[in-house]
């Protein structure tokens, strides 16, 4: 394929970023579909706030997944590590099922963050080290963590006086989104000029690299995003405290696995797993560090999801990880490892919330909202992998 | 933890002031009534009867707490002789291979909470080829005979809700708020809604506006009902008839965003503490409760009458498709702020009546 040099590096479309403009073309279309049937409902500055704060547990999580799906991995314990890290963090608090230990919303935050990132080890000290496939690890973390989540609460509802309501019900005012969405834009424009320096200097001189490409457009697309994050703030309550915490948890894994010596051993590990050993990467080191870093996200997920239902419930969380994998897989992961972004992710998790927010505004029963989940994945696994044959 | 160890001693010396109290809270308890008159005969010498309970999962308090407790207490009450309580982890499999061996650790009766109603009819067939009588608890299991029936009227519990409701908003738009569809149980409750609303829907007085069932019973996905339907109706909701607490926690705090809790009625099932928490808070409208401990003791009652020889003391019939089994309804009662609503009891005599559940101390009442 060869296109103008204005907007693609040396002419052809990279197949991840041609992948992730589809992407963002099919929930442009399924917005407008929603925004004509609901009669302009879909896209009020509310229900976009109140889409974004729905999407946020799962978003964290897909972001996660991407980290542990990168080297080739899989995580079945999601729903299981949220409802049991989630239950932890009330019974800090309940003085009658639990321990009445603190009533500091944010020791409690960093307590449960330890506990998640203690489970993440343990997931990762058995798969990296034990040797014992992912899947089976996560399976035996599904059936043990909701054990033992029920076990602890003796299975009834706990409660966190609602201490933890802040993460789902509070908002950043919009004054402060923009001075954030100002810092974000800057950053990310310096760090896209100083990557276009950089590689104008290794690029083929017979084909100069297009600095509307490699900088230009990016910087442009995310100035559009934060542009738009802000109206809505000004036009709406401001960002919801989930939607930040969604925010910097997509910052630091993209940091991670796009800049970082970690992040590039990810991919090859998943990439080729001989090859990385033979590399002289410690594959066993890292996918024990991918493990422990998902494990802070379970805590983080299950902390907003005692936010939003204002209470703890050891039932929660069911079938949690196939939405997650699901959203994770049609932002392009993977599911053979090597492939994919925390972006993608969330982008997948944004259009599988779309279907359901859209549906529910229009009252389709439920039902039909998982029938669409599973049609919208069928397709988007089956366009991938024709995508990816036909691109290379 | 230490709650509980102290909530079990306070059991013991206050077990007959609760059922007097229990008695005395709800007028129409003919059943706990018919309990008492039962005499307490017990073998002697002779065999006693070896019974035992088996429970779908411990996943709610009430299995463990109230079910299973009370059917055992009351067994040995009956002088029979009941087995440790065994829960089959919500695996029909599981409850399938459980009962087998019950059978060949020759028991003589059963009260069987299904998983599923109708995979537990095998399991029933092998019970009766057995001579060993079974007692159907929570649910009823279909087209099989049984000794007896100890549950709860779904429809009813449904009409209870319904009631309440529209007596707090006899008009505007609903949201109904369900739980699992593949649960009978959710879509009893939902029938028994119905039959209360429909007449006001075809009046024109209300407007049912959204209607879900959620899977797996989440209280995540209840809030995200809620925050929709108030999108779609720009926050005009007269009530959100939802059929459990743990729903009802995600509506409400879906309510709170929009500073409409308090002033929208929110109906819940289950009486569990954080929901008569809300209800005191006068946030939630009323929380249903069907009596978990005097199910599990008629189980044990309609048990016992069967192996004995004597006649029912089931407070009606059911035919379930088998033929006409003894059924004992179990009483219903909604928990309000001050229990002045028709069948309604108030809060605190709610947990003065089951201390085994709630405390006033854990309720700050």
């Amino acid at each position: 394929m060869r296109f103008p040099n204005l907007f693609f590096i040396s002419g052809r479309i990279p197949v991840a970023q041609l992948r992730a403009l589809t992407l963002v073309g099919v929930l442009v279309g399924v917005w407008i579909v929603f925004q004509v049937l609901t009669d302009g409902l879909f896209l009020s500055p509310r229900n976009l706030t109140t889409l974004t704060i729905q999407v946020a547990i799962t978003a964290i999580l897909a972001v996660g997944i991407v980290m542990v799906m990168v080297p080739g991995h899989i995580d079945l314990s999601i729903g299981s590590a949220v409802a049991f890290t989630g239950v932890f963090a009330a019974l800090l608090v309940d003085p009658v099922r639990g321990l009445g230990f603190t009533t500091d919303p944010l020791l409690i935050c960093a307590i449960t963050i330890g506990l998640g990132l203690l489970i993440g080890m343990w997931q990762g000290f058995w798969v990296a080290w034990m040797g014992v496939p992912a899947f089976i690890v996560t399976l035996a973390s599904l059936l043990a963590l909701r054990g033992a989540a029920l076990t602890i609460t003796g299975g009834s509802t706990v409660t966190h006086n609602g201490l933890l309501t802040f993460l789902a019900a509070d908002f950043i005012s919009a004054s402060w989104t923009a001075i954030a969405m100002a810092v974000v834009v800057s950053g990310y424009s310096i760090t896209k000029y100083f990557d276009w320096r950089a590689r104008s200097r290794i690029a083929d001189p017979d084909r100069p690299l297009s600095f509307f490409a490699a900088a230009g457009f990016p910087v442009l697309l995310m100035g559009l995003l934060a542009i738009a994050v802000t109206g809505i703030a000004f036009s709406y309550r401001g960002t919801p405290v989930s939607i930040a915490i969604l925010g910097a948890v997509i910052a630091i894994v993209t940091f991670l696995m796009s800049r970082t010596v970690f992040g590039r051993r990810l991919y090859a590990i998943g990439g080729n797993p001989s090859a990385a050993i033979y590399a002289g990467i410690n594959s066993k080191l890292n996918v024990f560090v991918a493990f422990t870093l998902m494990g802070s996200l379970y805590a983080m997920a299950g902390l907003v999801l005692d936010g939003r239902v204002g209470v703890a419930v050891p039932n929660a969380g069911i079938a949690l990880e196939l939405a997650v994998i699901a959203s994770a897989v049609i932002g392009g992961t993977s599911l053979f490892g090597g492939i994919g972004t925390p972006l993608g992710a969330v982008i997948g998790a944004l259009l599988l919330e779309s279907l359901n927010n859209g549906m529910g505004l229009m009252n389709i029963d439920t039902n039909y909202q998982m029938i669409a989940n599973g049609l919208v994945l069928l397709v988007a696994v089956y366009l991938d992998k024709r995508g990816r044959a036909s691109g290379r | 933890m230490s709650e509980k160890t102290t909530n079990k001693k306070d059991q013991g010396v206050r077990k007959h002031t609760r059922r007097e109290v229990l008695t005395k809270a709800s007028g129409a308890a003919a059943a706990t009534v018919a309990a008492a008159t039962i005499p307490r005969i017990t073998y002697g010498e002779t065999k006693k009867f070896k019974v035992a309970i088996i429970l779908p999962s411990f996943d709610q308090q009430r299995w463990k707490a109230a079910d299973g407790e009370y059917f055992n207490r009351r067994a040995e009450e009956l002088g029979m002789e009941p087995l440790p309580l065994i829960s089959s982890n919500s695996d029909p499999i599981l409850q399938a291979s459980q009962v087998e061996n019950m059978l060949t650790q020759g028991i003589d009766g059963l009260a069987l909470v299904p998983v599923d109603i109708d995979a537990a009819v095998t399991s029933v067939r092998k019970c009766n080829d057995a001579s060993v009588p079974v007692v159907s608890e929570n649910y009823i299991i279909p087209n099989v005979e049984l000794a007896g029936i100890a549950a709860r009227d779904g429809v009813e519990l449904g009409r209870m809700l319904g009631r309440a409701a529209s007596a707090a908003a006899p008009e505007g738009n609903y949201v109904l708020t369900n739980g699992d569809i593949g649960t009978d149980i959710a879509r009893l409750k939902h029938q028994g809604i119905m039959e209360i609303l429909q007449p006001l829907v075809d009046s024109g007085a209300i407007t049912i506006v959204h209607d879900q069932y959620m899977r797996a019973w989440s209280g995540e996905l209840a809030r995200k009902q809620v925050e929709q339907a108030l999108t779609a109706n720009d926050n005009n909701i007269a009530a959100v008839a939802c059929s459990w607490d743990g729903g009802a926690y995600g509506v409400i705090e879906a309510l709170r965003a929009q500073g409409l809790a308090g002033k929208i009625p929110v109906t819940g099932e289950d009486a569990e503490p954080q929901a008569l928490k809300l209800v005191l808070a006068k946030e939630m409208l009323v929380t249903a409760w069907t009596k978990f401990d005097l199910m599990g003791s008629r189980a044990a009652d309609l048990l016992y009458e069967k192996l004995a020889g004597l006649p029912s003391s089931a407070n009606s019939t059911y035919n379930n498709g088998w033929g006409d089994v003894p059924w004992d309804k179990i009483d219903i009662v909604n928990v309000t702020v001050d229990g002045t609503e028709p069948d309604s009891i108030s809060v605190s005599e709610f947990a003065d009546a089951n201390p085994w559940w709630v405390t006033r101390e854990e309720l700050g009442i």
